[in-house]
């Protein structure tokens, strides 16, 4: 299990240093940020004390020399277009990321968990084919149609929800809809999919002989066998919403990271993007090694395997 | 229904045009004042234009311009809250007037949170603000600024004339440099005297200071800037202006109120909100609800929507021009080193129809390429299309077959624009390709000069303050930061311009490299952008009293003057 442990740190570490220099050379083939800081008109020599203030000036293996050295630190440097430490402007987005995601997700287990069960039970029936046909809208609509679509119902129509902003739980509603739409209908079908392999297993057809009731024998012994890969997709689906949230940041005008990111995209800051990036890198790594070290500790084959 | 399509709508074509979302979160200075939404779409409210500038009003030599008197009565007290809808990311360098690089955006906030000594204000471009009058001396040399009396900041420490030497001398924003260089010392004559002197005639001196131009003259409370450091300062900004910071949710949400100390007046309302939001649907359906009192730029596909939608007014605005650059014009291989060719070109251009399918008539069909509203601008004469004479001209050049040209490449996101340009190009002869370039690529190539990699035919616009000669100065004179173009004609009598202190020979000079410009169709106008602001019922004001009231700026101001009931 040690040398597991050790493998897999390496692994995840040596993955962090490829997605940092990745992010850090393509950022700059976007241009000379300088531009984008400079008033109109600007001479040479403003650009070049522009750049020397964010320190574009020094040469790449410098500025990446200064860009490692400072990850280390846990300083990710300070955004060219706010003046302010990415550090601090990424942990006053990451709450309200969190927010909605755990707010999408908890939609997403409400809805996609009775209609994967409600469909395995009853394969093939209606009730199965109105849950199909809600998991195939849910993966076909972009979250944005979604999006506008409650915003003209609920906001401009009944005028039960705001239409944007942050603050309070009506503001949360729709934007977590919006995100945990796709991902309630990827949980149906997995929450499917898996019952009714469970519904199928023998130790499921004994249950029933020894004259369990049906209600007992669906959520006390398939449904718990059906949980092991939901847990994992829902581990990974956390931190993929919490970096995929852009559009649906935008519409609603929620201040999460999806639309910190597209702010630094847009307005050539590579520490914004750097910094933003690489921590969407570092959730995604230690979720990874958190669920290889689970695994591994579940079933020790992994760890003799790999 | 329709309302949902017009929302769905607006938001999949600004996420084409814009590569994923509508909004803009640079500082460049056309990123924020032009906005990079389309309009389209006719509307029946009246127009409102940028306010023209009249060049008498900077400050004639020996005499003093004395601003109005500190009011005894204050009028009503502040009440109720102004919700706001800013259409870019915001930046917290907004809040501080020393790194101002002459953008609207920034004066949109710096109206709200600062004051100036000096700054343009409705009918009133050098409006003494926190001066009480101000005085530039006989042989421009010098400026001496009188500050009213019992002036405080925000947290209530006076203003006084070492916060005006301050924040001249850490200013590092547009202009900087020029204002720097020429000032030689800044002496405080008293507490409420300061006096400017220069190396020598300083003529522009009063259009850097005190227009939009620049942010030089908007006054920071030194001891707190100098205690907070500027970091510190973008985090709790404190300023004179008519209403206070309060807190700043992730710069999505900014939340002011009123400063009732501040000298002018009582403001209007107790609260502005400013808030950030990039999508022009939301802002739309903030209106409709009543959640938002006032939203920048609605797009075309929203317009009709709107003007069915009781709850919301449209306010059309007109913005600055676009015009062409032809690359390598002076290169004798280029076709368009003919002028007769460079005159076609302009002949082809029916701007009307321009303005009608960009702007639905929101923007003006007649100019040329420097803002009217610009001190200094020449007045444009109508230009009609003349299909046949252009098509005469091309074959005079020996182009009568026309020829190809590898590119032509528009500010972005406004390609139709340069689809329609292309269109009417190709009625000539003139066959090229429309090249989608990245924003802030574009941008970058702009401010490269003779450098820039461009090619065939740009179309250009500028949101940047200042005057003619700032214009002329950049684009047009040989070395100019964004100028491709190297031309004794202008050059001479440019360099004549910066030498004199004779404002009537500046004048005529630069009325006669503007004529140059025009007749040697160096930069054919092509249409001046309207922008479609929209409001909703409880602001007091009707929108043309709102929006663009201020001199070179689309934006609602002054905010202090606005007022909602309710």
């Amino acid at each position: 299990m040690r040398t597991f442990f050790i493998r897999r740190i390496f692994y995840s570490v040596i993955t962090l240093v490829i997605l940092a220099t990745t992010i850090f050379g393509l950022v700059r083939l976007t241009g000379d940020p300088a531009y984008l800081l400079a008033p109109e008109g600007a001479t040479e020599e403003e650009l070049q004390s522009i750049r020397e203030d964010i320190g574009t000036d020094k040469s790449l293996p410098l500025q990446f020399g200064t860009f490692i050295t400072d990850l280390a630190r846990g300083d990710f440097g300070t955004s060219f277009q706010n003046g302010q430490p990415v550090r601090d402007l990424y942990f006053d987005r990451l709450p309200n990321s969190l927010l909605l995601v755990a707010a999408a997700l908890a939609f997403a287990l409400v809805v996609g968990i009775p209609a994967g069960i409600i469909s395995a039970v009853y394969n093939g029936r209606w009730m199965d084919t109105v849950s199909k046909v809600v998991a195939l809208t849910g993966m076909a609509i972009p979250g944005f149609i979604l999006a506008f679509a409650m915003m003209f119902v609920f906001a401009v129509q009944l005028q039960w929800l705001p239409v944007f902003g942050i603050g309070s739980w009506k503001n949360l509603v729709m934007p977590a809809i919006a995100v945990g739409w796709y991902f309630a209908a990827s949980t149906l079908r997995l929450v499917r999919s898996s019952m009714l392999e469970i519904l199928d297993a023998d130790y499921v057809k004994l249950a029933r002989l020894k004259g369990m009731t049906e209600r007992k024998v669906v959520l006390k012994h398939a449904f718990k066998n059906a949980l092991i890969p939901l847990i994992t997709l829902t581990g990974v689906n956390f931190v993929v919403m919490i970096n995929v949230a852009t559009v649906i940041e935008l519409v609603f005008t929620w201040p999460g990271l999806g639309s910190l990111l597209i702010e630094g995209i847009r307005g050539r800051d590579f520490p914004l993007v750097q910094g933003v990036t690489i921590m969407a890198g570092i959730m995604i790594v230690f979720a990874n090694f958190t669920i290889d070290m689970i695994y591994a500790w579940v079933d020790p084959r992994i760890r003799l395997n790999r | 229904m329709r309302k949902l399509w017009a929302l769905l709508l607006a938001f999949v074509l600004v996420a084409a045009a814009c590569g994923g979302d509508d909004d803009d979160t640079t500082t460049d200075p056309t990123a924020d004042d032009v906005s990079a939404e389309e309009t389209s779409d006719t509307t029946e409210a009246d127009q409102v234009e940028v306010q023209d500038v009249e060049s008498d009003q900077a400050g004639v030599a020996g005499e003093t311009v004395v601003g109005d008197p500190t009011p005894t009565d204050r009028g009503p007290e502040p009440s109720g809250t102004l919700d706001y809808a800013w259409h870019t990311a915001f930046s917290p360098r907004w809040f501080d007037p020393s790194v101002n690089t002459s953008s609207v955006s920034q004066f949109a906030t710096q109206y709200i949170l600062h004051d100036a000594l000096v700054k343009s204000m409705p009918g009133r471009p050098f409006f003494p603000s926190l001066a009480e009058e101000y005085t530039v001396a006989d042989d421009f040399t010098s400026v001496n600024f009188v500050l009213r009396e019992g002036l405080t900041f925000h947290d209530g420490s006076p203003l006084t004339t070492e916060d005006v030497k301050f924040s001249f001398e850490n200013y590092s924003g547009s202009g900087a440099s020029t204002l720097q260089d020429m000032t030689r010392e800044i002496e405080l004559v008293d507490d409420r005297s300061v006096t400017f002197h220069f190396n020598g005639p300083f003529l522009d001196f009063m259009l850097l200071y005190g227009s939009t131009a620049t942010g030089a003259g908007w006054i920071v409370p030194s001891d707190y800037y100098q205690e907070v450091g500027a970091e510190g300062f973008l985090e709790a900004p404190i300023g004179a202006g008519p209403f206070r910071f309060v807190e700043n949710q992730d710069n999505v949400n900014i939340v002011y109120e009123a400063f009732e100390d501040y000298w002018r007046k009582n403001p209007g309302v107790q609260t502005i909100n400013f808030n950030a939001i990039t999508d022009a649907a939301t802002r739309y359906a903030g209106l409709s609800t009543g959640e938002l009192d006032l939203a920048n730029v609605m797009t075309s596909d929203l317009l009709e929507t709107i003007e069915s939608d009781p709850n919301v007014d449209l306010v059309p605005t007109t913005a600055v021009p676009f015009w062409i650059e032809f690359m390598g014009y002076q290169d004798p291989e280029s076709p368009f080193n003919d002028i007769r060719v460079r005159e076609a070109v302009t002949l082809a251009l029916d701007r009307t129809a321009i303005n009608d399918g960009e702007t639905g008539g929101g923007g003006e069909a007649t100019g040329q390429w420097i803002p009217r509203q610009q001190q200094g601008a020449l007045p444009a004469e109508p230009i009609e299309q003349d299909l046949d004479r252009a098509r005469e001209l091309m074959a005079e050049a020996g182009y009568a077959d026309g020829f190809d040209v590898s590119a032509l490449t528009p500010l972005p996101p406004y390609f139709s624009l340069g689809e329609r340009v292309i269109q009417m190009l190709g009625e000539i002869g003139i066959r090229t390709e429309l090249v989608q370039m990245d924003r802030g690529e574009f941008l970058a190539q702009v401010n490269n000069g003779t450098d820039a990699n461009f090619e065939g035919i740009v179309v250009n616009i500028s949101g940047a303050g200042g005057d003619a000669a700032v214009r002329v100065r950049n684009f047009a004179a040989c070395g100019g930061a964004a100028s491709r173009v190297c031309d004794p004609n202008i050059d001479e009598p440019f360099a004549e311009y910066e030498a004199s202190t004779d404002p009537v020979e500046r004048e005529e000079l630069l009325n006669q490299i503007q004529q140059y410009i025009i007749d040697e169709h160096i930069f054919p106008y092509v249409y001046t952008l309207g922008l479609n602001m929209a409001q909703g019922p409880d602001v007091e004001q009707p929108g043309n009293e709102v929006w663009a009231q201020i001199p070179q700026y689309v934006y609602p101001g002054p905010w202090e003057d606005i007022t909602v009931s309710g």
